[in-house]
């Protein structure tokens, strides 16, 4: 496959609210029993969930702010903005990336919209950004914000104790140098396990919906795992290198168990990844830039290192990218 | 207006592999509403309908209709027209606004689904009124990447959208306009593909500042406790004076100084008071813009651009020699254009329709 010629120029993250252990969950749920019980079995220590009501676009806009910061970019450098959530935005409809281009005083030079695919959101936001700015369309700055506090509620015990809010963004732009880019990607959606993870649409139903998990945990991560395997088996063969070679790895964390059996499962050394599952929870399409920007921050990668990118969704959407560093990481 | 043209346009040129428009069709909801049912719900006379929105008529999606069942209907359609296996689907592009099924999954997601496509890209973009033609957008980016990759494919774009499920029944302003429908358009970056159009330039932009919130539907995840679920709000002569300026914008972006000889505009169909000042402000032929849609199906916000496209074609309102420009816009405000070089657009329509009883019954 052809090298794609991009570069992440710059990530920045932004933990929205408060920090909500999972001792007070539980409480909520009125099981304030054994919270270290909990927390081992989910994998997940706290979570931050926003006010009620509270509004995405500032957080958005933070962490795209802080992205081009990252990237030595104006905001009036940006010729796309793709928004990313599993749920909603501000609004349902005008595209809540508006908002955020209107708050960076941007009006009539870019175009902005929010962009959908589950977990998977921000690696499909990805390969589309790449291919704008291989086109000629860039730089683009890819933002992923998940307030699936929102959405949550204890009747439903599962969503309500894993789910966290949390926002990333990524900015996307030319190669820095000739070796830099996408080397390959492999995405695909399977529909014929719609209705493990879902909710509703409000305005079909008639009444505020919220996020439901329905089969058993076990069945789940087997549907997830099976998912993962094809994705990174289909990227590995694309790209025709072995998951051994590859220098870092960034994975959907859908819970701190699931974390380790991905791991576990696939092989992956946890020295060339990072965990942020326990002390953010499971924060749906913000997981992979999230810890991409982790990773950038606090590992040491090097210009010429390759980063596997691998994640899988409800819906059930699945798939992996492997980015090769070019300039400064 | 203060859109410049889109300086990467030229990039675009000097790079691109053709990318062609192989596929199209379009299916509007079969519960026929007509103005004497909207007068009577709405106070109002036939008459004043006509006069104020142009519509004489509104097609909604009938009881038990659903857009996901009605996508795949209609995009096996248009891949069994075309002679193209499933396999050979590599992405699906969908645009719809929050009135599907599900929330999650997509709306495009599911319509893949309906399809019997497993493990191919899904791309769902949520945009108001430009939805569909953002979506072509994003098909016609992967597909251009694609080819310089030196990999041939072909791409599904789907838009629908069921707005009633978000209007406010006691909005005269809002009820009296929707209609429901679903196109499906098939792309490819197939060298050798020869019928339909190929894309020659296509550009979105955001207007945002103007009157981001000129059309809105708020978040039910944002409401208090027990509040009624948000409806369509709508902020017309805002949304109007936009809507004018459009062709203009169209032009633009495209970085063309006038409409190119011949070509024939295919715009949004939002009122037809405002596609009337449209082509009166860009100084344009009336007889080469379309605008029967908001007449007989009522603005289906994401189609109306390709439902127009195979609309025009069928009925030969469209110079099957000349260009065609597709323009869209709606909601914050978004505006994006496209402009279609004929390969042999006539073998994009079957007759009779695939699927669209639209143009009989509304007749």
């Amino acid at each position: 496959m052809t090298l794609l010629p991009i570069g992440i120029l710059g990530t920045h993250s932004v933990l929205p609210g408060r920090r909500v252990t999972t001792a007070e969950v539980l409480t909520a749920l009125g099981k304030p029993g054994d919270p270290a019980r909990w927390e081992k079995r989910t994998g997940i220590r706290a979570r931050h969930w926003v006010e009620p009501g509270a509004p995405l676009t500032p957080a958005a806009t933070e962490a795209l702010r802080g992205a081009l910061v990252d990237a030595g970019l104006r905001a009036d450098e940006l010729r796309r903005i793709i928004l990313v959530y599993s749920g909603v935005g501000d609004v349902m409809f005008p595209a809540t990336a508006s908002a955020i281009a209107a708050e960076l005083g941007l009006a009539g030079s870019c175009d902005a919209f929010d962009l959908k695919n589950a977990c998977m959101g921000f690696l499909t936001a990805l390969d589309v950004a790449a291919r704008s700015v291989a086109t000629g369309l860039g730089p683009v700055g890819v933002v992923v914000a998940e307030f699936t506090s929102r959405a949550i509620r204890p009747e439903e015990h599962r969503p309500f104790l894993i789910f966290g809010d949390a926002v990333s963004a990524a900015v996307i732009g030319p190669a820095r140098s000739p070796d830099e880019g996408i080397l390959a990607t492999f995405l695909a959606n399977d529909g014929s396990h719609p209705r493990d993870v879902f909710c509703e649409e409000s305005s079909r139903t008639g009444r505020k919906e919220f996020i439901q998990m329905h089969g058993t945990a076990a069945d789940i991560a087997e549907i997830a795992m099976s998912a993962l395997r094809r994705g990174l088996d289909g990227l590995l063969a694309r790209a025709g290198v072995r998951l051994a070679e590859i220098e870092w790895v960034v994975v959907h964390q859908p819970n701190g168990a699931m974390f380790d059996a991905i791991l576990d499962d696939l092989g992956i050394d946890p020295a060339r990844t990072v965990r942020v599952v326990d002390e953010i929870g499971s924060v749906a399409a913000v997981a992979i830039p999230f810890s991409l920007d982790r990773l950038r921050r606090t590992r040491p990668v090097r210009a010429g290192d390759r980063i596997l990118m691998l994640g899988v969704g409800g819906g059930i959407s699945y798939g992996a990218t492997l980015y090769r560093v070019g300039g400064a990481a | 207006m203060s859109i410049a043209s889109d300086p990467h346009i030229d990039e675009c040129r000097s790079i691109r592999p053709r990318v062609a428009l192989i596929g199209l069709a379009g299916v509007t909801g079969s519960r026929h509403t007509s103005c004497a049912e909207l007068g009577a719900r709405f106070d109002l006379s036939p008459e004043q309908i006509v006069a104020k929105t142009g519509v004489t008529g509104l097609r909604r999606l009938g009881r038990g209709e659903s857009l996901v069942e009605l996508a795949g209907q209609v995009g096996a359609a248009v891949l069994e027209r075309a002679g193209v296996p499933r396999r050979a689907v590599t992405a699906v592009f969908g645009s719809s606004n929050p009135t599907s099924e599900d929330l999650l999954p997509t709306f495009t997601a599911a319509a893949a689904h309906a399809l019997g496509l497993a493990d191919v890209i899904v791309d769902h973009v949520g945009i108001g009124c430009c939805g569909g033609l953002q979506a072509l957008r994003n098909a016609w980016n992967q597909l251009t990447v694609d080819a310089l990759d030196g990999r041939i494919g072909h791409a599904l774009v789907i838009a629908g959208d069921h707005t009633s499920r978000i209007l406010d029944p006691r909005r005269r302003q809002t009820g009296t306009l929707f209609g429901e429908g679903v196109s499906v358009a098939l792309l490819t970056n197939d060298p050798a593909a020869r019928t339909g159009y190929a894309i020659d330039r296509i550009v979105t932009r955001s207007a945002l500042g103007e009157a981001l919130y000129a059309l809105r539907l708020k978040n039910p995840y944002a409401q208090p406790p027990g509040a009624e679920l948000p409806r369509l709000e709508m902020d017309g002569a805002r949304v109007f004076e936009f809507g004018a300026d459009a062709a203009r914008r169209f032009l633009a972006l495209l970085g063309l100084p006038a409409m190119p000889e011949g070509c024939y505009l295919v715009p949004h169909q939002p009122n037809l008071r405002m596609l009337d000042a449209l082509v009166e402000r860009a100084g344009l032929d009336a007889a080469r813009v379309y605008v029967d849609g908001i007449r007989t199906i009522g603005n289906t916000s994401a189609p109306a651009a390709m439902l127009g496209l195979e609309d025009a074609l069928r009925r030969g309102l469209v110079d099957a020699t000349g260009r065609v420009m597709l323009g869209a816009f709606g909601a914050e405000l978004q505006v994006g254009a496209a402009l279609l070089s004929p390969l042999d657009p006539l073998a994009l329509v079957a007759d009779p329709p695939l699927v669209n009883t639209r143009v009989q019954e509304a007749a």
